[in-house]
């Protein structure tokens, strides 16, 4: 099913925000604009973007696919760690568990997988299909995530 | 049906959402995408070239202002256009009449002294499309004398692109050029738009070997180069039962031994390593582990060494990322070393060694030591640092027994103590890149990072520190100069080796490239970074 092709503006309008909060679950308030406005960038002038089916999902994996260069380059490393370092600010509404902490110990994958579920209530298909995997990944991987974050928070 | 667990994560995800930032403003579009090098005429590379090394002049003139280190006013030289490529001359050409403002530094050499000067006032132009996003991530003996390796990319969604560099002397590099397509698309499986980068490089009795990985986002396969001569390299073909699997393969490190290559990385969340005995034939090798037989625990083999007769690996596992040690007598089959139930402790592993993946090691006569970086450390400071990371040293005499040592050995230089001062509230991060045997000496590089509060901005001082006694206490052997304030130039030096009397850092600078012609914000890309420390072999 096809979609209705968009302007640039109107894509930024309708997704920006909701991309963003996306980023900032994979890379934390600090970074998530940056790679959100780096996925834009990627995305909405690349040459087959008027011919991209699902704009949306398509926005959802470019901005994994900038989070994970973001996890991998170098200079980024440092600046993931820096953050790891500097949580202390960012404690959980209860107090019980810092929640960067926690979602630290995820790779991007899995807290793509996690903010897809708990947070936009898809479902299985649906988060596999926004992300480009297989619903056995999204499975496999939100079974990884419930267990990291289950140790952590003792459940 | 939800359980509490779900709740509470539902609960964290809005705590994310409640911390979201807005949206940031609509790009208005990347600047004209650089057309790579092997496709554009000869005509224009050598147009290229030529104000390649216009710039760069400009950008040592800008390192040695007020700075103390001593810089090596050489120009890159011209980027070769055919195959083979043209290896540079030890001495390159030097170009005159260099005026115009530059920002690229290739090389500096580091001293033991500290400047006291003001530091340089970044210049910025207003045309980005000449810099790309490139990084050394590794660097070696072999070749023409050096080879690194790493990977670069563009603003256009193309991917990116593995990258060879290589070098006589340390001083002059050149890229080589891919006209055979090997370090991009061309050979992946993956196709077009696929990423390709080199995370090592060994050279030794089969070649120079590069590893790395190729593929797309969350289904990267392992992918190796070889070359004869660091010169001319051509890519392995894809083997599906070998380099591919569920998940990401990632080769992180390679060492060569008599007749044999080894390779270790991670396949689909868990520690893995490869083998051949020509460079070519490859295999899987037999990784032993118990939590990777449940699939629960995470794991990854960082880096490898040959240790006497048999090799050492380290890295982490556990999802706390708890240091890791793998042993193993030829490189088939890994065993991870654990604490036995009879009650043998290997000294990995303490109360306090939570998030302390194990980065690197290197093995020597005297022993082996490894580093890694402890990631969360609650220590504060007298000068208001809220928390500092801190670099950990493992020591062992035989592989199965080691020491840990804390972050209180590193020296901190006057330079490094100073600086904190200026940002006061803000944190420091010291991060261990990579270690290996001098003679007697054990030499480690890294980063002494700056983490001022409320900024992204985190300047810091490429290091190399030297230990004497077998990696118990360190001090520091050379260091960068603080980058000017606000310039967000971060320098990460990612590996090293020895070259006559010197050694060679290679990794890359975050630098400011120019302000959007419409917006005005500044840009900033990534540069090779290679940085030579004047130290003779003890």
């Amino acid at each position: 099913m096809g979609m209705t092709t968009l302007a640039k503006g109107e894509v930024f309008q309708r997704y920006g925000v909701e991309l963003t909060r996306f980023a900032t679950s994979l890379v934390g308030p600090a970074d998530a604009q940056d790679v959100v406005s780096d996925a834009l960038v990627a995305a909405l002038w690349s040459e087959g973007w008027g011919q991209v089916e699902n704009q949306r999902a398509y926005l959802y994996r470019t901005v994994v696919s900038q989070a994970r260069m973001n996890h991998r380059s170098a200079t980024r490393r440092r600046s993931r760690e820096r953050r790891a370092a500097s949580v202390v600010t960012a404690a959980s509404p209860n107090g019980e568990v810092d929640v960067w902490d926690a979602l630290g110990r995820l790779n991007v994958t899995e807290r793509s997988v996690v903010f897809l579920t708990y947070w936009e209530d898809l479902p299985e298909d649906d988060a596999a299909q926004r992300l480009g995997v297989s619903e056995r990944t999204v499975r496999r991987r939100l079974s990884r995530a419930r267990h990291k974050l289950g140790r952590l928070l003792h459940e | 049906m939800s359980s509490r667990l779900d709740d509470r994560i539902r609960t964290m995800m809005q705590h994310v959402v409640y911390e979201s930032p807005p949206p940031p403003d609509l790009p208005a579009g990347p600047p004209p995408a650089p057309v790579p090098a092997w496709r554009v005429p000869s005509w224009a590379v050598a147009l290229a070239a030529g104000l390649a090394v216009f710039v760069l002049i400009g950008g040592f003139a800008w390192l040695v202002g007020g700075t103390g280190s001593e810089v090596i006013e050489e120009p890159l030289p011209a980027v070769a256009t055919s195959t083979p490529p043209t290896v540079p001359d030890a001495t390159p050409p030097i170009v005159a009449d260099a005026t115009p403002p530059v920002l690229v530094r290739l090389t500096q050499v580091l001293g033991g002294s500290v400047s006291t000067d003001p530091p340089p006032t970044p210049v910025v132009v207003g045309d980005t499309t000449d810099v790309d996003g490139s990084e050394m991530a590794t660097v070696t003996v072999g070749g023409p004398g050096l080879v690194a390796g790493g990977s670069s990319h563009t603003v256009e969604v193309k991917g990116i692109d593995a990258a060879v560099w290589v070098s006589p002397d340390g001083r002059a590099w050149q890229r080589i050029d891919d006209n055979a397509g090997v370090f991009g698309d061309a050979m992946s499986v993956t196709g077009a738009g696929s990423d390709q980068f080199i995370n090592d490089i060994a050279g030794g009795s089969l070649g120079v070997v590069a590893v790395g990985a190729d593929g797309l986002i969350l289904a990267h396969d392992a992918a190796v180069w070889i070359s004869s001569d660091g010169l001319v390299w051509e890519r392995l073909p894809h083997d599906a039962d070998v380099f591919g699997g569920e998940g990401d393969q990632f080769m992180h490190s390679v060492v060569q031994t008599s007749g044999s290559v080894i390779v270790v990385g991670e396949s689909g969340g868990v520690a893995a390593a490869w083998v051949s005995r020509d460079g070519t034939q490859w295999a899987r090798a037999d990784v032993d582990d118990e939590s990777i037989r449940a699939g629960a625990e995470p794991s990854v083999m960082n880096d490898v060494a040959v240790a006497g007769a048999g090799l050492v690996a380290v890295g982490s596992a556990g999802v706390d990322l708890g240091p890791a040690v793998w042993l193993s007598p030829d490189g088939v089959t890994w065993e991870r070393l654990v604490d036995s139930a009879a009650g043998e402790q290997s000294g990995l592993s303490t109360d306090d060694s939570a998030m302390s993946p194990m980065t690197a090691v290197a093995a020597g006569e005297r022993g082996l030591v490894a580093i890694g970086t402890k990631l969360r450390d609650a220590s504060s400071s007298i000068y208001g640092a809220r928390w500092t990371s801190g670099p950990v040293v493992w020591t062992s005499d035989n592989g199965y027994e080691w020491q840990l040592l804390d972050s209180s050995f590193l020296e901190v230089t006057d330079q490094q103590e100073t600086s904190r001062y200026a940002y006061l509230k803000g944190g420091t991060l010291v991060l261990l890149e990579d270690v290996a045997w001098d003679g007697d000496r054990v030499l480690a590089i890294g980063g002494y990072e700056l983490i001022p509060s409320g900024t992204h901005d985190n300047p810091g001082f490429v290091t190399v520190w030297a230990s004497m006694d077998g990696g118990s206490t360190w001090q520091v052997a050379g260091e960068t100069t603080l980058p000017p304030t606000g310039s967000q130039s971060r320098r990460g030096a990612r590996a090293f080796t020895r070259l006559g009397d010197s050694v060679v850092l290679a990794g890359s600078d975050d630098i400011p490239v120019g302000r959007h012609p419409e917006h005005g914000w500044m840009t900033y890309g990534s540069t090779p970074g290679v940085w030579i420390a004047n130290l003779p072999a003890p």
